[in-house]
């Protein structure tokens, strides 16, 4: 595949985990650095924090720590083209054949996430989200293991929300 | 505005401000053409259409000269309000009379209006061509007297016996604006025939009414008069709701999913920003119909598939399945907009090759992006995946526009702005929407065009377009075929091609259409 996304250490997605509305916190949010609202998600928003590490996860390590359990915490992700991308939570997984409900039962025992939908059109494609305790993982580590490690995934990637340009 | 009576219906035509004109040996006298540049080429047709049917006499200079001879007014040349065609009355009229009427009542009806009858219809007893052999009633007149005739409970129906342009035929008329088409080198700098050809491509094809193109944007207004007629109709016939397209940005079970209209508008309604208004001119440039604006394929039809309310975040999953969802249903889609390396939207390009067109695959046509003052070299995603097309601006002076963003990636060029002139379109259509809400300057004081648009996001449905004209000859052709025949035909418009024909800045050149429809044509397979 072409398209590349690495993790922007500077810039995180903050996101509520019951889905109500993130700005009555944002003050409380504001402590730990500057934030910003995304439009049309009114569960989440972008934080950069004041004090970051040396890399995105251990970044995220500290947020998570310092957030939860009351938020999920994700490091936004760039293209080498520059374009920001907003992580969900959720992660895709392309097999290489269909899998019936009983291989995706146990996917899912095996890599702790619970299938959210199947896509409607391409029935190999499967988008999971985490689970439990499991929910704590670092998201881009994951896809890269399943990715690497897993021979029955054609590919797999964290979903996310981002701005698109029309070309006028 | 003249009216006539066409059964129940009530016809309006305009009466056009010329005349027809007539041969003299094989000259043509232009002595019928008004002002629109068109009217010569259609006088040619409808004065042949008259002499051999008015019973004209052949040898006259000019419509002066008819009166000279004595024959009474001349013909009258009408558009007819709805549909455009030109209509020619000169001196007959059609009756029907009801049955079982006397032949002496009829006389007497004829006789009312100084009629003969010229003949009797070989089919239709009842019906007769009638001619005004005072000479009072030629040309326009004859329009009063058929609506006269139509008002008497003895006849079924009468009408002028008009001499009229059919559709099959005609090739659409382009407005001088849309120089994208037709570049006639009107505007000081603009330099002539820097254009696709759709002139020419359209003697060869104007587009099929079963290849459709899919605009995936921030919504088609699908009741603008220019677009209207070629929205797809019912695109999955399993989903009685999917009645004209869809909107991804919002969930399948959301009311508005069936809804593809622009819906998100914020005051500078002009303004792209925060406004539903990107997607209506896009369809416009693929496929708009009516003598105000013509898309390049507009006897294409046009799949609306709203993936953005105007600025809004989207998720990629929705894009990514709007895609697969356009594949199902349509054969060519059109993108013009940017946005990140979604590995989902990479695929998703990948599906609609084996999705698309029983496994033929529907050519996905991306915008370049316009960032090329700022980034410099690159192309934007998506257009920079591997199976995408993706499409560059070039201007009307035949250059590559400023704006463009070109690199490894680049396939072809296709026009737009940048150069002397912005390009003609539709706009939103609803009150007060719109890049021109309602200004003569900005495109028609009925807010229904614009002149402003461009950007890649104008090249795009253009070049697309000239895929689903490939495919209106050639339904057969892969998407990779489709691609590669816009490359071996393109216009090699500025410098830096290599041995291979492709050049950073302009791809494989500037997209041709009648090349390209005549290559498909003529295509073995």
């Amino acid at each position: 595949m072409k398209a590349r996304r690495s993790v922007d250490p500077s810039t995180f997605v903050v996101r509520r985990r019951d889905g109500s509305d993130i700005i009555d916190d944002i003050d409380d949010l504001r402590k730990l650095g500057t934030v910003e609202l995304l439009d049309g998600f009114p569960d989440r928003c972008l934080m950069r924090p004041d004090s970051t590490s040396a890399n995105a996860k251990e970044t995220w390590r500290q947020l998570r720590n310092q957030l939860r359990p009351k938020f999920e915490i994700e490091p936004a992700l760039v293209d080498d083209r520059g374009t920001p991308s907003y992580p969900t939570g959720t992660i895709t997984v392309r097999f290489k054949h269909t899998p019936d409900d009983d291989e995706l039962i146990e996917y899912e025992r095996e890599w702790g996430m619970i299938v959210k939908e199947r896509n409607r059109y391409i029935p190999n494609q499967v988008t999971f989200q985490q689970e439990g305790e499991a929910g704590g993982r670092y998201l881009p580590d994951v896809v890269e293991i399943i990715q690497r490690s897993d021979n029955r995934v054609q590919a797999a990637w964290l979903d996310a929300i981002s701005r698109y340009e029309r070309n006028y | 505005m003249f009216i006539y009576t066409a059964g129940r219906k009530k016809v309006k035509l305009d009466l056009v401000k010329s005349e027809v004109g007539f041969y003299e040996g094989e000259s043509f006298l232009r002595v019928a053409l008004g002002e629109r540049e068109y009217t010569s080429r259609l006088s040619e047709q409808v004065t042949r259409s008259a002499q051999q049917h008015l019973e004209m006499p052949g040898r006259l200079r000019a419509v002066r000269a008819v009166r000279a001879a004595r024959l009474g007014a001349p013909p009258a040349v009408f558009e007819e309000e709805h549909s455009r065609l030109t209509r020619v009355v000169y001196k007959e009229v059609v009756i029907r009379f009801a049955p079982k009427i006397p032949q002496k009542r009829r006389r007497q009806i004829l006789a009312k209006h100084g009629l003969k009858i010229r003949r009797e219809n070989a089919f239709v007893r009842d019906q007769v061509v009638a001619y005004d052999a005072t000479g009072k009633h030629t040309g326009v007149g004859m329009i009063d007297v058929a609506n006269d005739c139509a008002e008497m409970v003895e006849v079924v129906f009468a009408t002028p016996n008009f001499i009229s342009q059919y559709r099959r035929d005609a090739i659409p008329l382009i407005p001088v604006a849309q120089w994208h088409l037709h570049n006639r080198g009107k505007v000081s700098g603009q330099v002539k025939d820097e254009d696709v050809n759709a002139r020419e491509a359209w003697k060869i094809t104007q587009g099929k009414r079963n290849i459709t193109i899919a605009v995936l944007d921030d919504g088609v207004d699908v009741e603008h008069p220019n677009l209207k007629s070629n929205i797809k109709k019912n695109p999955d016939p399993k989903e009685p709701l999917d009645t004209c397209g869809r909107d991804f940005f919002v969930p399948d079970d959301h009311p508005e999913h069936f809804n593809p209209r622009p819906k998100r508008f914020q005051w500078p309604y002009y303004q792209m920003t925060g406004n539903d208004i990107h997607g209506t001119p896009c369809a416009g440039v693929v496929s708009a119909v009516g003598k105000d604006a013509l898309g390049i394929a507009p006897k294409c039809r046009i799949l609306p598939v709203k993936i953005f309310h105007a600025d809004d975040l989207a998720p990629d999953a929705r894009v990514a399945d709007a895609i697969r969802y356009a594949a199902r249903h349509a054969d060519i889609l059109s993108c013009s907009w940017s946005g990140p390396a979604s590995p989902d939207i990479e695929v998703a390009i990948q599906d609609a090759g084996t999705i698309g067109r029983e496994e033929k695959g529907s050519a996905v046509f991306c915008a370049s992006g316009n960032g090329a003052e700022m980034m410099g070299e690159g192309v934007s995603y998506p257009a920079a995946f591997d199976e995408a097309i993706a499409v560059g601006a070039s201007t009307d002076t035949g250059k590559r526009a400023g704006y463009s963003q070109y690199g490894a990636e680049l396939w072809i060029v296709a026009p737009s702005n940048g150069g002397k002139q912005e390009i003609y379109t539709t706009d939103v259509g609803y009150d007060n929407r719109g890049f021109n809400i309602g200004a003569e300057q900005y495109g028609g004081a009925d807010g229904l065009h614009t002149n402003g648009f461009g950007g890649t996001s104008s090249a795009t449905p253009l070049a697309a377009g000239i895929g689903a004209l490939i495919l209106s000859v050639k339904p057969s052709l892969d998407r990779d075929q489709v691609a590669q025949i816009l490359a071996a035909t393109a216009d090699k418009i500025g410098s830096g091609y290599n041995s291979a024909g492709w050049s950073k800045r302009y791809g494989y050149g500037r997209v041709n259409a009648v090349a390209a429809v005549e290559a498909a044509s003529a295509m073995k397979l």
